[in-house]
């Protein structure tokens, strides 16, 4: 019973109890209209029995990087015999942002007619998921609503937004023994020059180097190139609450998410190997891989990641199971750390990985909004004390560190730390 | 302008003429102001429509309407007026969950098919109400309360009816 049904049964009601009470006719007259608008109601509810629908969800897209509307069409068919009246309703999702259109639309459908609902939304980083459609039929008065529920399922994934950054000369201790674009420090075929070596069997005749084989008569002398080969990187993302720091609309686990999306696709378009671990409440995996499907994994699992309340055991970094990554790859961490973190990295150089620390600064992503009195300026300076020690402690294990103070552009700061010499400091 | 909110005004000048004709006539001028303060009042309402001052605005003019017949206004003017409030009432819905959603055929069709419901359900009350007003019947109390049981007790059983065909 809705509440314009309520409303007129009680005003039949009470007309009813006056007209009694006075026992004038007249009064019992005014409920004439009452009866009968209600009866019209009661007498033309369709019977759900009778009624059959057809509903369609389309989606112009299902994968979004966020910056452009994203256009969603439901129509609804009706295949009854009967002509029916319908509210159909849509539910926004928390994160979607309507910016064209409605989400509810009322229909007369005559059998074999449809309506459509469009809008277009914009919407955070994340799945988004529909499974069924609500709608209500009523009679026309839309005294007597029934509510039915019909399956209609679309899914689309906001990926997080890429910014392109240009492609880095890497310079790995380690490399996969595949073609791609680094020198391996090791001879074979390539275009730089590498060394010279004695001649084996089966070396192709034009690499022969003819000058220092006419100095030694008996002997033949091959030129070797340096092989280029592709790196093994692997990414580790920090998603534990503790790390992430949110003012406003603003969230400094987004800009880490817009770095980890950045240098992945940066470094499969190099033609490297990369894979992905996010650690947190839900960890979340991308098995090392190469190319667009790599991508779209990574790309994928950033997208679903969030922060979550981590149990105590998941805690620490310590519990990052480094062993997913192949041996000797070069992991990079994108984490603004806790005290406790050290231990990683430690851990990192003993099972012989190369690695490499993004570190969002949120002393300074909060510094922002806080007041500028000398009781803040004091605890903002003691906290930057601290968070340059414990960073000093990480660098000093030779492990290239990259403060990031996330409104400036971390390609700049990647380059330089990535081309730097190995185990130099780019704090 | 959309046709409900055309014959919103009308029904609401209408409504309210008629309540302030039945009090000018009876010559009680306190009741004229306060039929024509329901001008006002749904003219707020409408602005407001998410809220339960509409159904107040209902009770209030039909209220009006009966305080009037008993202190002797025409009754045929206070059934016209409780009648039109009522219309006035419901379009005030309609208004409020079309939004600004009519601009597609479908939903035009659900936009008349309301009016043209709506018209004919108070027009046919105001119908059985006058020619119901030419007949002279004296029921004894009684019966009339026997009546009106008889009445919920068929209300309760087609509403039973019809939840059972919302359950299927």
């Amino acid at each position: 019973m809705n509440d314009k049904t309520l409303t007129v049964g009680l005003m039949i009601f009470i007309l009813l109890i006056v007209a009694l009470i006075t026992r004038n006719g007249d009064i019992a007259w005014m409920i004439l209209p009452f009866l009968v608008y209600l009866g019209a109601g009661i007498l033309q509810t369709p019977d759900l029995e009778k009624l059959s629908f057809s509903v369609k969800r389309t989606l112009e897209q299902t994968r979004s990087n966020g910056i452009l509307s994203i256009v969603i069409g439901v129509s609804v068919q009706n295949t009854a015999l009967e002509t029916v009246h319908l509210a159909i309703h849509e539910a926004a999702q928390a994160g979607m942002k309507i910016t064209d259109g409605e989400l509810s639309q009322y229909a007369t459908l005559k059998p074999g007619e449809s309506t459509e609902l469009n809008y277009s939304f914009t919407a955070t980083r994340g799945d988004y998921s529909w499974k069924s459609l609500r709608i209500m039929v009523s009679d026309p008065l839309s005294l007597i609503e029934s509510e039915m529920i019909l399956p209609a399922n679309a899914t689309i994934q906001v990926r997080p937004q890429v910014k392109k950054f240009k492609a880095i000369s890497l310079r790995p201790q380690n490399t996969v023994h595949s073609p791609g674009s680094i020198p391996a420090r090791l001879g074979g075929s390539g275009t730089d020059f590498y060394g010279i070596r004695e001649y084996h069997s089966g070396d192709p005749l034009r690499t022969l180097d003819w000058r220092l084989t006419a100095r030694h008569p008996r002997k033949l002398f091959t030129k070797e190139f340096e092989q280029e080969e592709i790196a093994e990187i692997g990414l580790i993302l920090d998603a534990r609450q503790r790390t992430d720091l949110r003012i406003g609309n603003e969230s400094l686990f987004e800009h880490s998410i817009g770095a980890t999306a950045s240098l992945a696709e940066m470094f499969l378009h190099q033609g490297h190997r990369v894979s992905l671990h996010v650690f947190g409440g839900t960890m979340l995996n991308a098995f090392p891989g190469y190319g667009k499907t790599q991508l779209h994994r990574i790309m994928s699992c950033l997208s679903k990641a969030k922060i979550e309340a981590e149990s105590r055991a998941l805690g620490s970094l310590d519990f990052i199971p480094i062993r997913m990554f192949p041996n000797h790859a070069l992991i990079i961490v994108i984490s603004s750390l806790t005290s406790t973190d050290r231990s990683l990295f430690q851990r990192l150089r003993a099972y012989g990985y190369q690695a490499f620390l993004i570190s969002p600064d949120p002393i300074d992503f909060a510094s922002s909004t806080l007041s500028h009195d000398a009781t803040n300026q004091r605890a903002i300076r003691a906290t930057r004390i601290e968070r340059r020690l414990q960073l000093n402690e990480i660098a000093q294990l030779h492990i290239p560190v990259i403060d990031w103070q996330v409104r400036q552009p971390l390609f700049p700061l990647v380059r330089n730390a990535l081309t730097r010499s190995r185990g130099q400091r780019a704090l | 302008m959309p046709p409900r909110k055309i014959l919103f005004f009308i029904c609401m000048i209408l409504s309210v003429f008629c309540l302030a004709a039945g009090y000018s006539i009876a010559g009680q001028w306190i009741g004229a102001l306060a039929s024509i303060l329901m001008v006002p009042a749904w003219s707020f309402v409408r602005k407001h429509p998410n809220t339960w001052l509409r159904s107040i605005c209902l009770f209030a003019s039909v209220g009006l309407a009966v305080t009037g017949r008993l202190i002797g206004s025409p009754p045929s003017l206070m059934i016209c007026s409780s009648g039109v409030a009522l219309a006035v009432w419901d379009l005030l819905f309609l208004d409020n969950t079309m939004g600004g959603n009519s601009a597609k055929e479908q939903s035009r069709q659900y936009e008349s098919k309301h009016l043209q419901a709506l018209t004919l359900a108070v027009g046919s009350g105001f119908l059985v109400a006058f020619l119901g007003r030419l007949l002279y019947l004296q029921i004894p109390f009684v019966v009339m309360m026997l009546l009106v049981v008889l009445l919920l007790f068929g209300f309760e059983r087609i509403w039973g009816t019809i939840k059972k065909q919302r359950i299927h």
